[in-house]
């Protein structure tokens, strides 16, 4: 598809594996310019092996949990290529399990922190620049956690469903700054994220971890997983000019598995 | 509209069942009290806020009343004994926290965080901790009361609708896992009530009018009985017909 966005600038956070290497890899396909984060330095140098035919690619290392990496990264990025348009917020770590009394204090504050203020933290200082040039697009990537809660997924499903708020409420106040703001809901995609899942739904089950995946895609319409790129393609859909009346959003990009109006 | 308690009184369901509500409004406290105190069914109340950092426990007066601070877990757990000591079971946990958590420009991410300390994970504290009694009696009824904005989410408020949410959310998530102990847990958002801030129009209401304690009441009465034993992890928007929303 020719999306027209070279020069345009792109961040994708927890762009070094799953969904958001991939979204970055389209993008830069696109021939946008990217920069892509994520905490561990190897799991970064190992991502930007893979894309190291493309010159136009910066990494940061970054936990979006933390102020400091994140104003970091969005000095980085103002220095290397002048500007932000596009922000992707889909570093996240979530964790499946653990009943309700199981999850300590720390644990749910931490999660908070990570996903939801993480995505707060990136998406301030990235309408912050957006505003300079009335234009931008922000694409939180959530879960299908946030509209079907899961007792399994505590932590998870109601950060997701903040997340949605949050989303709705950017897209009403910045419309008129020409600034765009979108959730995207991937269902079963096959990365790291999703064994982890299963894993559980297995233990709970009491069933292998197999039968647990075949249980799992035979609920999902189209009868398999999906893939990262899937999710990816329409992630770039929405940051592109083509997406240019989608705001406030929510898409879902899960093979048809969630069936509730 | 006239609220007849009469009624309610009458209802043997509730008899000799034992409620506490936990709540930082003071107004609708003083709604619940207004229905539960006729009845022949023991009533305690929790008034909650933040930067209630008391030395000792909270204690019940003979009001049955108690300050508590739900972002520290003592606290609730100190109120859930004193209520099990009182009267052996608990039959319903109703919650209300303040829906208004701050605006999204100049919220901090530590007060953003302390916000879902109180909100969110005060009322898992009080839910994890009434529930166990609740459990071993293999029977009981949750209500979180939220606010209906949250659906219509706007940066004015995006700390307490993003957090609205998520206890919505949760309320699904915890209801599935406590209805197979017979617990049933609910969730309803308010409308424009006395005690709620809503920015909407009155003309947006098809009613045409503002809420009363009379009709959260009857929805409470009726979540609160057998009768509603079905209705399970549900979000049951009392709003006068305001938020025409599939
Ligand atoms: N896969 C699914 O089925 C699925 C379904 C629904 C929603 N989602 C959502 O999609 C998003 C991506 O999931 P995925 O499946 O692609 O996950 P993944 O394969 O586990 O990748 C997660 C990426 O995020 C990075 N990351 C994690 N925590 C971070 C933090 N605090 N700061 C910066 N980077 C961080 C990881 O790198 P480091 O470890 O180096 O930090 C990694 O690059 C998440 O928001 C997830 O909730 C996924």
């Amino acid at each position: 598809m020719q999306l027209k966005l070279n020069n345009k600038v792109a961040i994708v956070t927890g762009g070094s594996k799953g969904i958001g290497f991939a979204t970055a890899k389209i993008l830069l396909e696109e021939r946008a310019n990217v920069v892509i984060c994520s905490r561990s330095n190897e799991n970064l140098m190992h991502a930007k092996s893979k894309l190291k035919k493309y010159d136009n690619l910066l990494t940061v290392q970054c936990d979006i949990g933390i102020d400091g990496d994140v104003k970091n990264l969005f000095k980085q990025t103002i220095k290397n290529f002048g500007k932000v348009d596009i922000l992707v917020n889909n570093a996240a770590p979530t964790s499946w399990g653990p009943l309700m009394d199981e999850i300590d204090e720390s644990e749910w504050l931490n999660a908070v922190n990570d996903k939801l203020l993480g995505y707060v933290r990136c998406t301030k200082l990235a309408i912050e620049d957006m505003l300079l040039r009335k234009s931008g697009r922000v694409i939180n990537i959530v879960g299908m956690g946030g509209r079907g809660p899961n007792k399994r997924y505590l932590t998870g499903g109601p950060i997701n469903a903040a997340v949605l708020s949050l989303t709705k409420a950017l897209a009403d106040y910045y419309g008129k700054n020409g600034i765009l703001v979108t959730a995207l809901s991937p269902g079963p995609i096959d990365t790291g994220h999703h064994k982890n899942i299963l894993t559980w739904v297995a233990q709970e089950a009491k069933i292998s971890t197999e039968q647990a995946m075949l249980n799992f895609i035979e609920g999902i319409p189209v009868k398999r997983y999906g893939h990262p790129e899937e999710v990816a393609n329409a992630i770039v859909f929405l940051a592109s000019d083509k997406a240019s009346f989608i705001t406030g959003s929510e898409v879902l990009v899960d093979g048809g598995r969630f069936r509730s109006l | 509209m006239v609220v007849d308690f009469d009624h309610y009184s009458k209802k043997v369901e509730f008899m000799r069942k034992n409620f506490l509500v936990v709540s930082d409004s003071n107004f609708f406290v003083d709604a619940l009290k207004k229905y539960f105190l006729p009845n022949d069914f023991n009533f305690a109340y929790c008034i909650t806020a933040q930067d209630i950092d008391l030395n000792s426990m909270p204690k019940f007066d003979n009001k049955l009343m108690a300050y508590c601070n739900p972002m520290r877990h003592e606290h609730v757990q100190s109120v859930t004994k004193q209520i099990i000591d009182m009267h052996e079971s608990i039959d319903g946990l109703i919650i209300f926290l303040n829906s208004e958590g701050g605006e999204y420009f100049s919220t901090s991410p530590d007060q953003w965080l302390d916000y879902w300390n109180y909100k969110v994970l005060g009322s898992i504290r009080f839910i994890n901790q009434i529930s166990k009694h609740m459990k071993k009696n293999k029977k009981g009824k949750i209500i979180n009361i939220l606010n209906l904005e949250a659906r219509f989410p706007n940066l004015i408020n995006a700390v307490g609708n993003s957090a609205d949410m998520g206890l919505m959310n949760l309320t699904k998530a915890m209801a599935a896992e406590l209805a197979p102990l017979n617990i049933n847990c609910n969730s309803i958002s308010l409308g424009d009530f006395e005690f709620t801030k809503f920015n909407n129009k009155m003309n947006d209401i098809p009613i045409n009018r503002q809420g009363d304690s009379s009709d959260l009441m009857s929805l409470i009465d009726y979540l609160l009985t057998g009768n509603s034993s079905y209705i399970v992890g549900e979000n049951i928007n009392l709003d006068g017909g305001f938020s025409r929303i599939l």
